[in-house]
């Protein structure tokens, strides 16, 4: 699941969120300057990108996106 | 062998708190360049930007010899394996380290009168507070003002060492761009670890990058290692999603409960109750499930509307995923959380690289600091560790810079180096990390193997991880520059399991977060002891080495007893053997 949406409407085209992504999960569309998301399964949930993002353009659910085993 | 050249006086591989401290440091001693290199955005990219809102310090009003006492002989941090020079240097310099970060503008919790805010967490030690990812906003911003050189979205792969020779003195490191996949070659005079920390990926927020890059690294250049099978192993998270924070949680008055809302740490340990280890937490919960009594939840529904908002500032992030998860809805938590441990590897505690109070390690010229440094499963660590430690490292590295002469690189290792990074990337066809990096945690995560464990099921796990190493990761394949990451993160964790796993098979005893059914005793007639490794003729060559107990002034007494968790899973009608 992890980030689920940018809004291209609120979007101002900072690069913040592609700069900042610890996993790498985000790329810049050199066309419309606009990030989009390209190794959604890499995304760690981690809500950086919507903490730091200046416009409130992203949404990032809790849910895991990898399936990780549990210990019981 | 082209690839973009750096030259440099100190290469920091890291930046998080301890890389950091190493970087302003190092600058600071005014040695000439320095530079830092990290996997993602300085700042952004490190387990202490996910760092929980607390820091241990030892301010000079406390009483120093009650800290020594009670960090240095605890049955749950060492029961008596602890490094007395390392702890003594922690007591006499993480106040400063605090004051440090306060002149760059990191914002602590503070009373009304202007001084710092602490209260009891894990141990029952006193913490203060900061403000979650503002710290290392702050701590990064000073690193670029001191004028260090930052070069971020680098991986780094391999070590160069002089004339090419194993076990020679380093001489820089190798990586790559991860977006644009451009290699990266530097030479320094002295090179600074502090990217060690591997989390596997695992169930917990904001560690998925954290693969044991530096340990690996190290390991494959000649240099000695230790202490993998000890650590914050255990640590804890919720069940159906990530979040962090669990020391904040416990100061401000979380429970947790079982199945029949039993609050079980009451008995297994009685003296700091929720207050206790990870570890002891985690044995303890596994010991419940098996006895049925399973699943393990966190309440916290009694906060009151000033501690959510306390969790608020300290915490913003993991306050977000909860509001997310309808855990938190306005100022009340609404919802008790399913718990369980989280296999945090060597993140804040545990495994890396052997490193005297000088951050020396067995190889010239190689310094580490924070997670890349053995840290023996008690103090320094975590957080307050790599700000003692990231200091000392820049210190100590700048020191030998100035009196060592400009390294020659050999051109042939650049060439192996650069192969051996690439190899993914070139092939034509081969098995995703993806699948490579279930079957690792598949392996690890069990609660058997790694919370209470047995020699047969770690010899088990030790030859399926063989198996990963041999038939699966020669054949790690990546389509892009993201993916070579990936691949070589794998191939860094499969290592550095294989580390793990090895050192737990040889501590034939039961000490704090490494259970052993077979070995139910803390044994402190035979076991002072620190595990070490380091690869020799291509194998993982694993011994021990004596804690020089004798010489300290606080002397574990040489006793063998039942480990605590184990007796009170008998009277509480658990099995095990």
């Amino acid at each position: 699941m992890g980030i689920r949406k940018i809004d291209y409407q609120l979007c101002n085209g900072c690069e913040i969120c592609v700069d900042n992504c610890p996993m790498d999960v985000l790329r810049m569309d050199k066309k419309t300057m606009k990030p989009f998301i390209k190794y959604l399964r890499d995304c760690q949930s981690c809500f950086l990108c919507e903490v730091d993002c200046p416009v409130g353009a992203i949404y990032v659910t809790p849910d895991r996106e990898r399936r990780i085993p549990l210990p019981w | 062998m082209a690839g973009e050249r750096i030259g440099t006086d100190i290469l920091v591989l890291g930046g998080g708190l301890a890389g950091a401290f190493a970087a302003i440091k190092a600058k600071e001693a005014g040695t000439g360049k320095v530079t830092l290199v990290s996997k993602g955005k300085l700042g952004k990219d490190s387990i202490s930007t996910f760092a929980a809102g607390v820091f241990r310090g030892v301010f000079p009003e406390d009483d120093r010899d009650e800290w020594f006492k009670k960090l240095a002989l605890r049955d749950d941090l060492g029961a008596g394996i602890y490094h007395e020079e390392w702890l003594n240097v922690w007591l006499d310099e993480s106040y400063d380290r605090i004051l440090d970060m306060e002149k760059w503008g990191v914002a602590w919790e503070k009373t009304p009168d202007g001084k710092f805010e602490r209260k009891e967490a894990r141990w029952k030690l006193l913490v203060c507070m900061f403000h979650g990812p503002q710290l290392m906003e702050a701590t990064a911003k000073k690193v670029i003002d001191s004028g260090v050189e930052v070069i971020g979205h680098t991986m780094i792969t391999g070590l160069l060492t002089e004339d090419g020779k194993p076990e020679g003195g380093v001489i820089g490191a190798v990586g790559f761009d991860v977006r644009t996949g451009k290699f990266r070659v530097f030479r320094a005079k002295a090179t600074v670890l502090a990217a060690g920390a591997c989390g596997f990926k695992g169930r917990f927020s904001g560690h998925k990058f954290q693969t044991g890059d530096a340990c690996a690294m190290a390991y494959r250049a000649g240099a000695e290692l230790g202490g993998f099978e000890k650590g914050e192993i255990l640590h804890t998270t919720a069940t159906d999603f990530d979040t962090h924070g669990l020391n904040m949680f416990i100061a401000l008055g979380g429970k947790f409960v079982n199945a029949k809302g039993e609050r079980f740490m009451l008995e297994y340990d009685p003296e700091l109750e929720e207050h206790a280890t990870m570890a002891r937490i985690s044995e303890s919960s596994a010991m419940e499930v098996r006895a049925g009594r399973g699943p393990i939840y966190l309440a916290m529904t009694h906060f009151t509307p000033e501690d959510v908002r306390k969790l608020r500032v300290v915490l913003p992030i993991p306050v977000k995923i909860m509001e997310r998860a309808k855990v938190i809805v306005g100022d009340k938590i609404v919802k008790k959380m399913e718990w369980a441990p989280a296999f945090y590897g060597t993140i804040a505690s545990g495994g890396g690289v052997k490193a005297n109070t000088q951050c020396e390690t067995s190889l010239l010229g190689l310094y580490a600091c924070g997670d890349a440094m053995v840290r023996y499963g008690h103090f320094p660590r975590a957080l307050q560790g790599a700000a003692v430690s990231g200091a000392r490292a820049g210190i100590f590295a700048a020191e030998y810079a100035k009196e060592t002469k400009e390294p020659e690189i050999a051109e042939e290792q650049v060439g192996r180096l650069k192969n051996f990074a690439f190899a993914p990337l070139k092939r034509e066809d081969g098995i995703e990390p993806e699948h490579v990096i279930v079957g690792l945690q598949e392996t690890l995560m069990p609660y058997e193997v790694t919370v209470i464990s047995r020699g047969d099921r770690l010899e088990k796990a030790i030859k399926e991880v063989e198996r990963i190493r041999d038939e699966e990761v020669p054949l790690l394949y990546a389509s892009d520059p993201h993916y070579l990451r990936l691949a070589n993160e794998t191939r860094n964790m499969v290592l550095v399991a294989e580390m793990y796993l090895r050192s737990r098979l040889l501590r034939e005893e039961s000490r704090d977060s490494c259970l052993r059914e077979d070995y139910p005793y803390t044994d402190n007639i035979n076991w002072l002891k620190w595990t070490r490794l380091k690869q020799e003729n291509g194998k993982m060559k694993l011994w021990t080495e004596d804690v020089p107990v004798e010489k300290y002034k606080v002397k574990p007494e040489r006793k063998k007893y039942l480990y605590p968790v184990f007796e009170v899973a008998k009277k509480r009608g658990v099995k095990w053997g």
